[in-house]
């Protein structure tokens, strides 16, 4: 199989070491039901429990506060579905989330309910002031990205809670975490959120594995019901494989990750290009690092990433969840003209990314757009 | 009693001398069809009939003689005696569940027998009536029939339901075309309904990477899948047509780009068509649909080809027509998946409506080793096999 410079990583990341481990020793050795009676039994429901702390630890809570779903998708719908309170009050959301978020708000829209969205600045990130103006003293929950998927620009939440909690002290506070989980700093003490949600392949996990953070006090009835696993919290026999490697995964990527900078590789992106391409960086303002994207003036994302491709660099499209879209919901949101937007690729690093992946990958994308801009523009 | 499915084929019974030919290639299609399965066929002058099957697998079995060629109907019967007391008892059978009014037909093809049809029928009416006192005969207008076939060497079949099956001629019978699948709604109807007249087909994808994605690729290859239930084995013929779009893309009038573009898909696949041994080449077009389906357009870009028919079965279609029988044929969801195909790559703002020969080859003759480039495409075409599942 052809080897390729992978750039891709905020679509998902290759399994660590320690998933690969943890997947060995749990399908295997220690393959039994977390919720069975016998010993070794109990002992992979303590490993769960460990792996709660770990992931709580990481967040600065406590294991009781964390549940663990199947994907950030579900942890999403979930929030919506069950974390909010005030059935009679407006729900508020960025114009930049996730289509599982953004999805789960137009469906509360279709049954009634006030949806509000936030506008982005033109670095796509929120800001508190925006967000004081949209929320009202009836709003019952809010949902902000806390690292937007498309643009890596960070939001910060912990002022977004702030100003919520002004002008409304009972609304309920989501994030989606993804993006930023093990990436930027994510205490919950600080960030003054209900509910956060994350991902496990985001990080070095296996996909099929999520994680959402329920707030010690706050009541958060099941989505999914059953066998009561979790404390009867999320129902269905725990994915042990998938769960015990999340927590290592992301123990051993955070540690990785207080050393990464991102934006290093970001310049060494932009500066092959400056001169060389008509082209926007979207989210140039507070930035993870782990997510350039750029858009190309009357070019096709799309033909990019192929002749990228071509040249051994495997790049994104965006949200690999809506890639096949042309136009791009959060790109338009953020004020950015189509004759760029449909020119969009994302470029996204890891830990494990290094300085001489990205020297080529820049210069293939510097080649690729000279050649493409020729025979398109003539 | 056993449960038998008779067959029965559609205008080959029209066909004079040459009408065993017909017979022999729609036999061995619908041997192919039921190679999964175990079970008898016996093919006699007009009807077939197919026994000693599992009970289990009768519907995936009508499932799949529907989308034979060739064949009109089919019915589930019982096979009997051609013993009065017997071809009644299973008359009343396949009355159980009815309710109104009914008749019985009867075709007596052993004369030897003796009762006459007029009699079979109404000693059977009878048997109905005293079973079900709460049905009435009705010869002219009724609700249900009861058919009583009597054949020869003591046989006879009991049915009431006629299943339409898919009608036209057996695949192979009209001979080879090549059918041009872009992806898009069109093309597969077209490919469906010529197939349908007995073409045996190879497809044909032209494939505009990295402009268009290997997407977009599989998506014809999906298609091209689905019509295989119809069209048997397919080969599908992926031509390389990136370095033909951009060399006209840089050297002609932009507002040609498409016009010149469909010549040269033309150029190749009368080329292709000749080394597959196909005598014709199908496609999809459907006169002003777009402005490259004008008659203007069409004129030139049919200009091209040197010796082949073009058939363009949809072009007297409306468009809500053709997503119609895409729709039937379970074509259209693949259809409109969001994947380019390579008509949309270097799209004009305003492509011309009524294109002039003289201005193609015009614009042409500015194109350096035109003809190599169609060459090179044809000799770099990638083959994909694709069969029923």
């Amino acid at each position: 199989m052809k080897k390729y410079i992978y750039l891709d990583n905020a679509a998902t990341t290759k399994a660590s070491d320690e998933t690969k481990a943890a997947a060995e020793l749990y399908a295997d050795m220690l393959f039994y039901n977390p919720s069975a009676a016998y010993a070794p039994a109990l002992e992979v429901k303590h490993k769960l429990m460990e792996a709660a702390q770990t992931i709580a630890s990481l967040l600065g809570a406590t294991k009781e506060e964390i549940i663990f779903t199947s994907c950030a998708t579900e942890s999403n719908n979930y929030a919506f579905e069950c974390g909010i309170k005030n059935k009679k009050g407006n729900i508020v959301v960025s114009a930049t989330e996730h289509a599982s978020v953004y999805e789960s708000a137009l469906r509360l829209k279709s049954k009634g309910y006030d949806v509000r969205f936030v506008r982005p600045d033109k670095n796509g990130s929120i800001s508190p002031e925006e967000t004081a103006r949209t929320v009202d003293e009836n709003t019952a929950f809010v949902s902000i990205i806390h690292c937007s998927n498309e643009t890596g620009a960070i939001n910060d939440i912990s002022a977004i809670s702030s100003a919520v909690k002004k002008i409304c002290p009972k609304a309920v506070i989501h994030s989606d975490g993804v993006q930023a989980f093990c990436k930027i700093p994510t205490d919950m003490t600080k960030l003054g959120v209900d509910l956060y949600s994350m991902s496990a392949h985001k990080v070095g996990g296996l996909k099929g594995v999520g994680a959402l953070y329920v707030r010690k006090g706050f009541n958060m009835q099941p989505f999914i019901v059953g066998g009561g696993q979790q404390n009867n919290r999320r129902s269905g026999t725990e994915n042990v494989c998938g769960i015990i490697g999340f927590a290592n995964s992301a123990k051993a990527y955070k540690s990785k990750a207080a050393q990464f900078d991102g934006n290093k590789f970001r310049e060494i992106f932009i500066n092959a290009l400056n001169g060389k391409a008509d082209f926007t960086v979207n989210g140039n303002g507070k930035n993870s690092g782990y997510i350039l994207s750029l858009s190309f003036r009357n070019l096709r994302g799309e033909v990019i990433a192929h002749m990228m491709e071509d040249r051994g660099v495997l790049i994104g499209l965006g949200s690999a969840c809506s890639a096949h879209v042309r136009t791009n919901r959060v790109l338009e949101a953020m004020g950015v003209d189509r004759s760029y937007a449909e020119g969009s690729i994302r470029i996204s690093f890891c830990p494990q990314t290094t300085e001489e992946e990205v020297n080529y990958a820049a210069k293939a994308l510097a080649d690729s757009v000279s050649e493409l801009k020729e025979k398109i523009q003539g | 009693m056993d449960k038998v499915i008779i067959l029965r084929y559609s205008e080959i019974h029209l066909k004079g001398k040459n009408r065993m030919f017909f017979e022999n290639i729609l036999r061995r299609n619908i041997l192919e069809k039921l190679g999964k399965f175990e079970l008898k066929t016996q093919f006699s002058y007009g009807r077939y009939v197919i026994s000693e099957y599992d009970p289990e697998q009768e519907n995936r079995i009508v499932s799949a003689l529907k989308t034979v060629f060739g064949l009109f109907s089919l019915s589930i019967a019982t096979k009997t005696t051609a013993d009065p007391a017997d071809i009644a008892e299973a008359a009343v059978k396949l009355c159980s569940e009815t309710k109104g009014t009914f008749r019985v037909t009867v075709n007596r093809a052993d004369k030897t027998l003796p009762y006459t049809s007029v009699e079979l029928a109404k000693k059977t009416g009878g048997a109905i009536l005293n079973e079900y006192p709460d049905l009435t005969v009705d010869l002219h207008d009724p609700d249900f029939t009861v058919y009583i076939d009597v054949r020869e060497k003591n046989t006879s079949f009991v049915y009431s339901q006629s299943i339409p099956c898919a009608g036209g001629m057996p695949i192979g019978s009209a001979g080879k075309g090549l059918t041009l699948l872009s992806g898009g709604i069109d093309s597969p109807v077209s490919t469906y309904m010529m197939a349908k007249r007995g073409l045996k087909l190879t497809a044909l994808h032209f494939w505009s990477y990295p402009y268009t994605s290997l997407e977009a690729r599989d998506k014809v290859l999906e298609l091209a899948k689905l019509l295989s239930v119809y069209t048997g084995t397919t080969e599908v013929i992926v031509v390389p047509f990136t370095k033909i779009q951009e060399t006209i893309h840089k050297y002609a009038e932009s507002n040609y780009m498409i016009t010149l573009v469909r010549r040269s898909m033309m150029r190749i696949a009368e080329k292709i068509a000749e080394k597959k041994g196909c005598g014709c080449i199908i496609n999809g077009e459907d006169l002003g649909q777009v402005a490259s389906q004008t008659l203007e357009s069409i004129t030139v870009t049919n200009s091209v080809i040197r010796k082949l028919p073009v058939f363009r079965p949809l072009i007297g279609y409306d468009k809500i027509d053709i997503i119609d029988i895409a729709q039937k044929i379970g074509t259209y969801e693949t259809s409109i998946k969001p994947f380019e195909d390579c008509c949309t790559v270097f799209l004009p703002d305003s492509p011309v409506t009524k294109p002039t020969l003289r201005r193609c080859e015009l614009n042409e003759s500015k194109i350096v080793n035109y003809d190599e480039l169609i060459d090179e495409a044809v000799d770099n075409a990638e083959v994909f096999v694709v069969t029923e599942e």
